[in-house]
């Protein structure tokens, strides 16, 4: 590889360099860096004062001009003096303009540097020697100078702008990135803000519920059950409102993309049907709900808070979708899978006789917020309790499904693995 | 207010529970709740007060809300450490949820998110209490 000094040293022609700086602050330094990359035996640094400036060195021939016209000069110049050549401008920025031309015979160059540098000139201009030197000594062109500079300017241009496209982008994904982080902040500290304000009253109110009723069987005064029967109701409500706030976090994590952390424990779904039924007749008179369960217990790993609450969502669906009341039936049986011995399902369904769901709602109805078309503005919900219930069927590793005909009622059918390990696992 | 500050430490009684919570509704159903069950109850209602408590008298048990003024849970239950070591167990007790993490986190025997089943709560501080002498 060849060095600059090398192209310069060794030949024979005296090599004149003519570089015009602009820049007065980089003058001092520039001829030296330019003696280091050129071995010329003669090197001509011409200064000037002016922003742009040029200057031929040519006898007679001292001007001051600016780049646009020093070049409309020299290449007067040229017309007047046979051995000279020009080769075309180019731009090398916006602001600035460098031209190269051939001072015939004696092999000086001619560099002329327009415009403000902004960076650094002498760079620029070092950059450009070797091939300068090759253009004094004949081998090449400074066409091909010329082509080389425009070549290796837009490289460095592209690279610049490659790097400010980069740096912008990082910049923009940092602002996007601390905006979700702070959404999801602030939401994280919402919800427990929430949870906090309401279960620490609801820890009172549910205790004190406790306290009178311990109290009120111990002293067993006349209106003892009266006074039982509205405790009871608070109890009721304090624990309607723990389940909404249960939900909540769940459907948060759901949105969070986290799965739940079940509690399990061996859990009676019968029995757990069989509360919630006792729990909504006790809300409707309308409606007759009744409890089929085909075997006295159905005993399976479950998480049963979370059953509850998906009993719960369930049967209050079936309780809001009937508006004129009837019958709703909750039906719970083991499916024995048979040839696969003691492991096996245990089959939950609801089924209610109300407005239904539209046929092409029926695929829908399980999505977070979606609501059927055939609900009406009295039949209040957020469009979590579904997509809830599902939640916690598949965390358990069962399926839900819905069958329903639009004015005659609806089926929810759930299948919980009895065995623990059967599908929730992978 | 001044008959639920804690008063001065009943001299040497083994069965008092500490109560730590500042919601005073909580505080003072706790209180019932296990004085229904003839247990000795000392009440703070911040982690200072606790710890001052407990600078004078070493109780059977605390039970310990995390989120507290002044002090917090974990500054009290490292309070209760540096002075009677694993000796006097907790029974840590929050809103947030999170009550088992909280509880592994600062050394707790056992942990009960609100809200609770009053007879849960007191089975679980009977669980905890040393056998009764008598």
């Amino acid at each position: 590889m060849s060095s600059p000094t090398e192209v310069g040293t060794g030949h024979a022609a005296t090599l004149h360099l003519v570089a015009a700086l602009a820049d007065p602050g980089r003058r001092a330094g520039g001829a030296q860096t330019l003696a280091r990359h050129v071995g010329a035996e003669e090197l001509l640094v011409f200064l000037f004062d002016a922003e742009v400036e040029a200057y031929l060195p040519a006898p007679g021939f001292v001007q001051t001009l600016p780049a646009g016209r020093a070049w409309q000069a020299f290449l007067r110049a040229c017309a007047e003096n046979g051995s000279w050549t020009a080769d075309v401008p180019f731009p090398t920025s916006a602001d600035r303009m460098m031209a190269v031309g051939r001072c015939g015979a004696d092999g000086a160059v001619l560099v002329l540097l327009g415009g403000t540098p902004q960076r650094d000139a002498v760079e620029d201009l070092a950059l450009l020697l070797p091939l300068l030197a090759a253009v004094c000594r004949g081998e090449r062109t400074a066409r091909d100078a010329q082509a080389q500079a425009t070549l290796l300017r837009r490289a460095a241009t592209d690279a610049q702008a490659l790097a400010e496209g980069l740096d912008a982008a990082r910049r923009e994904l940092e602002r996007l990135y601390g905006e979700v982080r702070a959404a999801l902040e602030s939401r994280d500290a919402f919800l427990a803000a929430v949870t906090h304000d309401l279960k620490t009253p609801l820890t009172a109110v549910l205790g004190y519920v406790q306290l009178l009723q311990r109290r009120v069987r111990r002293t067993a005064a006349p209106d003892t059950e009266r006074l039982l029967e509205g405790l009871q109701q608070i109890e009721l409500t304090g624990t309607r409102m723990r389940r909404q706030i249960d939900q909540l976090l769940d459907v948060a994590r759901l949105q969070m993309g986290q799965p739940l952390e079940l509690e399990r424990q061996p859990t009676d779904l019968v029995a757990l049907c069989r509360a919630a039924c006792r729990e909504h007749q006790i809300g409707s008179g309308r409606h007759r709900v009744a409890l089929e369960a085909q075997v006295d217990r159905l005993v399976g790993e479950w998480d049963p808070l979370r059953l509850e609450r998906l009993l719960d969502n369930l049967l209050s669906n079936a309780v809001k979708y009937s508006p004129a009341g009837g019958a709703i039936t909750v039906t719970v049986d083991a499916d024995g899978d048979e040839g696969r011995g003691a492991a096996g399902w245990a089959v939950l369904a609801v089924r209610d006789t109300g407005i239904g769901v539209p046929e092409a709602d029926v695929g829908n109805i399980f999505d977070r917020f979606f609501r059927a078309g055939n609900t009406t503005r009295q039949m209040t919900g957020s469009g979590i309790g579904l997509a809830s219930a599902r939640q916690i069927v598949q965390e358990h590793g069962g399926t839900i499904s819905a069958a329903s005909e639009e004015g005659t009622g609806s089926v929810f059918t759930v299948r919980l693995p009895l065995n623990r390990g059967d599908g929730s696992e992978r | 207010m001044s008959d639920e500050h804690p008063a001065a430490a009943p001299a040497a009684s083994p069965a008092v529970v500490l109560v730590v919570e500042d919601d005073y509704s909580v505080r003072r159903m706790l209180q019932w709740a296990l004085e229904d069950d003839g247990i000795a109850v000392a009440v703070a209602e911040n982690g200072q007060q606790a710890n001052d408590w407990l600078d004078r008298s070493k109780p059977a048990l605390v039970l310990l809300d995390m989120g507290l003024p002044l002090v917090d849970g974990e500054g009290v239950a490292q309070h209760l450490h540096g002075r009677y070591g694993q000796s006097v167990p907790i029974l840590v007790v929050t809103a947030d949820g999170h009550a088992a993490e909280k509880a592994a986190k600062i050394g707790a025997a056992d942990a009960i998110n609100k809200p609770f089943d009053i007879d849960t709560l007191v089975a679980r501080v009977q669980r905890l209490l040393p056998p009764d002498p008598e």
